[in-house]
């Protein structure tokens, strides 16, 4: 599995590349009220109004700050295997990518109650690297409420 | 050591013994890790609305606004074909003349992957001089370009048909704007008019686009008897 690597907090991470739409510089969003901090707002991407994540928050580590090198990376997320959504994260030093197949040890996905989206640990290269799962990024609360499902409006 | 490569890199004494390795600094990770600190740092003021701006455009449909054209050369007449009609280019090569049918636009007959095509000497049926760029190209002259044979193909619903033009050269497949394609002005002669369907500005020169469909009844009209 091809893995896209960024840092946040100094300590490394990792998506699946396969799921990564675009990535772009840091965009000034619009706030969303009564969103969990994490979720940064809301900003157009090529038309469409996608929903940005700050993953420093997320992950517990204090917001990303507003650098040249800070990257929003647009990636596909899906809801209960829904449609794949439109969802962006920010990150630091989105420079490299790797593959899961060249790591020398691994960890397998961690169960942890509070952080569903933490996946494998991999060693690669020298690095550890967190391998993280965009599906279970957000809460199912939060997610259903970002993304709302438009056939139950159309059908009732 | 901060900025080495000023101090004993490419830019200072050349002292580094990693060149040995490296040969240039910018082969070397210790810049490239540099490199990467350099974007590190506060955005300025309007980064990120002015991306904002820019994301909020759509993207622009590329598929639909471009059209892929083979340029090539008959004469000093600069032409281009839709490339959906080109099946391949080749180089120049033996042209077998057909009895009773010399200096027509049938130019000959080719052999092209072993089967026989009909060539078509572009320049007779679009009116313009010089002979069929069949057979061997004459020597002593400045090699001013490559003939070469162009084989094109139109699919219909009954038959395929297949035809090789002699051309004079060929400058590559270019990847043409809609909206840089203007209409043909009147003035232009007759036979080469009623085969081009627009003009459009290439490298400095006016290249007319050839229609793919009026060129192969052109084509058809010519050589049958």
């Amino acid at each position: 599995m091809q893995l896209l690597t960024f840092t946040i907090a100094g300590e490394a991470y990792a998506i699946a590349s396969r799921r990564v739409v675009e990535v772009l510089p840091l965009v000034r969003v619009r706030p969303i009220p009564h969103t969990p901090d994490y979720v940064r707002g809301i900003f157009t991407y090529r038309g469409q109004l996608v929903p940005l994540v700050d993953l420093g928050l997320r992950l517990g580590t204090g917001p990303l700050a507003e650098r040249l090198s800070t990257r929003v990376v647009v990636c596909e997320f899906t809801i209960g295997g829904g449609e794949p959504q439109r969802l962006g994260i920010v990150a630091e030093n989105v420079i490299s990518i790797c593959s899961s197949e060249d790591a020398d040890a691994s960890l397998p996905s961690l169960e942890l109650p509070d952080a569903p989206f933490l996946g494998q640990v991999l060693r690669i290269g020298g690095r550890t690297v967190q391998v993280l799962t965009i599906d279970h990024l957000l809460p199912t609360d939060v997610a259903s409420g970002l993304f709302p499902l438009p056939t139950a409006t159309h059908e009732s | 050591m901060p900025e080495c490569w000023r101090i004993i890199g490419v830019s200072g004494d050349r002292s580094c013994p990693e060149l040995q390795a490296f040969i240039h600094c910018r082969n070397c990770p210790v810049l490239a890790d540099a490199a990467r600190t350099f974007f590190d740092r506060d955005a300025p003021e309007g980064y990120l609305d002015s991306w904002r701006a820019i994301l909020e455009e759509p993207t622009a449909q590329a598929e639909q606004a471009d059209t892929s054209v083979l340029v090539f050369r008959v004469d000093r007449e600069w032409l281009a074909l839709p490339s959906a009609a080109l099946v391949e280019v080749t180089a120049s090569r033996t042209l077998h003349t057909v009895p009773h049918r010399t200096g027509t636009a049938l130019a000959g007959l080719v052999n092209i992957r072993g089967q026989l095509q009909l060539c078509v000497s572009l320049h007779k049926i679009l009116g313009l001089s010089g002979g069929p760029a069949g057979g061997s190209p004459p020597t002593g002259e400045p090699a001013e370009g490559t003939p070469r044979l162009i084989v094109v193909e139109r699919t219909a619903p009954q038959s395929t048909e297949r035809w090789v033009l002699g051309v004079d050269d060929v400058a590559g497949v270019h990847r043409v704007g809609r909206g840089d394609l203007r209409p043909v002005p009147s003035t232009v002669s007759q036979a080469a008019a009623r085969c081009s369907s627009a003009l459009f500005e290439w490298q400095e020169r006016t290249v007319a686009l050839l229609d793919e469909s009026r060129l192969f009844d052109a084509l058809r009209d010519m050589v049958s008897p």
